[in-house]
């Protein structure tokens, strides 16, 4: 686990990273993909629009590491353009960031968090057609978005339905607050996990990938189930994970990340990179 | 024993009896709400619907959600303001002059404030610290008026909403300052308000 509990010193950042690099460097956790390959590729981000030089340069790593492992799309897990709607906020805090992105046909598929306006779903970049939550497939994975600022009786109701009829070999749930985190800020939304936790066990959900809390963080299986805190892709509070969690099960509080992961038959291998371009976490579930 | 002491032994007992009442009351089943109160709410909630529906008609374009008409709000989002009018404005055209509680009624505005507080006391003051920490500050907000620009829309406790009655889209309930609004989400417009919810409960 790397974590500081303090602003720490660049060096003591470059050598934490260091360390990192080197206890990831035997793991090859992607797959050489063929043409025409059933492998779904794609990355996560959080919590990362606020137009700051953070968000730019681990938007930038994001376009180099695809040059190297593609992936296709992206979801995002709320907090998508901080400070209001606008076509300026949404020119400065996505479309710029994230250009070399968008010019290569990655398509993003986006949640919306608390910092959010209704106006995004709109938004044809974020495909989420006017809708608060919904569901796309890709490949072997059904992926269902949640509205995590205002789960009612109907969005619980809807999800139900489907999930209960998701044939898809994994079920990938995504949204903005977290059932699980050690952050010192918000930590585990005790509501949602009351609510949620039941219909992704009762279903097979096998990943859930959230934000809110301004971390990184990989939480031990709970009930069967992965979570990953993925948000710190813009904004980052540093040292702000509780050291004494029985959650962690890996955390980064030193600098901003995202996430990558690639679908292949019964694995799901994932990598979660810094604005260093180092891997400070990454593994495998088995379905 | 001491007049301090004697005191104190006097105030620690109030407080475990009001600690106690508070917590028999928040786990009491709180009364349903009355259909025909609810049928009658509903109604208003479709009224209000109505008459945004007209606005927009009236307007004779359309709107992309929470317009400003800065004319660079367009682009994806729709077609561009050209006469400054944004959704909001519309609707308070069209609505006229409001009052708080004429959506939701006397009857419903109690009830839902007794079912706010009923969930908040239920719960732990760490939820409760997380709750309120979220919440814009405002010092009052009335029907007609705006959400508050650039403010986050805090985060309606799911729990909450369990007990509340489902809302037609675009409505939404909000905790906004103290008070619990019904929300136009497209329009960033408060419909109607519950004020003083959270006094005393946060």
């Amino acid at each position: 686990m790397l974590r500081c509990p303090r602003r720490g010193s660049q060096a003591i950042a470059a050598l934490i990273a260091a360390v990192a690099l080197l206890s990831h460097a035997a793991y090859r956790g992607f797959v050489d993909v063929a043409a025409g390959s059933s492998v779904v590729r794609f990355a996560v981000i959080g919590d990362f629009g606020t137009g700051t030089p953070q968000q730019f340069e681990l938007a930038q790593v994001m376009a180099d590491r695809r040059r190297r492992d593609p992936y296709e799309f992206v979801l995002t897990v709320g907090d998508n353009i901080y400070g209001g709607w606008s076509a300026k906020a949404v020119v400065d805090r996505f479309e710029v960031p994230y250009k070399a992105l968008l010019s290569a046909g990655v398509e993003f598929f986006a949640t919306l968090g608390n910092h959010d306006s209704a106006e995004e779903q709109r938004y044809a970049p974020f495909h989420m057609g006017g809708r608060r939550y919904y569901t796309f497939s890709r490949g072997a994975v059904d992926f269902f978005a949640l509205d995590s600022n205002y789960l009612d009786p109907p969005q619980l109701s809807w999800l139900r339905q489907a999930l209960a009829g998701s044939t898809a070999a994994w079920k990938i749930a995504f949204f903005h607050h977290p059932l699980y985190s050690s952050g010192g800020r918000h930590g585990s939304s005790a509501d949602l996990r009351t609510m949620l936790q039941p219909l992704f066990t009762q279903y097979g959900v096998q990943v859930v990938f959230s934000g809110h809390d301004h971390v990184y963080e990989r939480v031990k299986p709970q009930r069967g189930v992965s979570y990953f805190v993925c948000g710190s892709s813009g904004q980052l509070r540093r040292g702000n994970l509780d050291k004494r969690s029985p959650l962690t099960a890996a955390g980064f509080v030193l600098d901003e990340v995202f996430m990558r992961v690639d679908i292949d038959g019964d694995r799901l291998g994932f990598e979660a990179i810094s604005r260093a371009g180092v891997v400070i976490d990454s593994g495998e579930i088995r379905r | 024993m001491s007049r301090a002491i004697a005191i104190r032994l006097v105030v620690a007992a109030g407080v475990l009896i009001g600690v106690t009442v508070i917590a028999r009351s928040s786990g009491q089943q709180m009364p349903a709400l009355a259909e025909d109160q609810l049928a009658r709410f509903d109604d208003r909630l479709h009224t209000y619907l109505g008459v945004r529906h007209a606005a927009v008609a009236a307007a004779g374009r359309s709107f992309s959600g929470a317009e400003t008409g800065d004319a660079g709000d367009a682009g994806e989002m729709g077609e561009a303001s050209t006469d400054g009018l944004t959704l909001a404005d519309a609707i308070r055209r069209a609505r006229g002059p409001v009052r708080t509680g004429d959506v939701f009624g006397s009857q419903v505005s109690d009830w839902v404030r007794s079912q706010v507080r009923s969930d908040m006391l239920s719960r732990s003051a760490a939820e409760r610290a997380d709750i309120f920490e979220e919440l814009p500050r405002v010092r009052s907000v009335g029907p007609n008026d705006g959400y508050p620009r650039g403010e986050p829309h805090a985060t309606m406790p799911a729990g909450l909403l369990e007990r509340l009655p489902p809302v037609p889209a675009p409505l939404q309930f909000r905790l906004l300052g103290e008070s619990l609004v019904l929300l136009d989400i497209d329009a960033d417009l408060v419909v109607d308000v519950v004020p003083h919810v959270l006094t005393g409960v946060l």
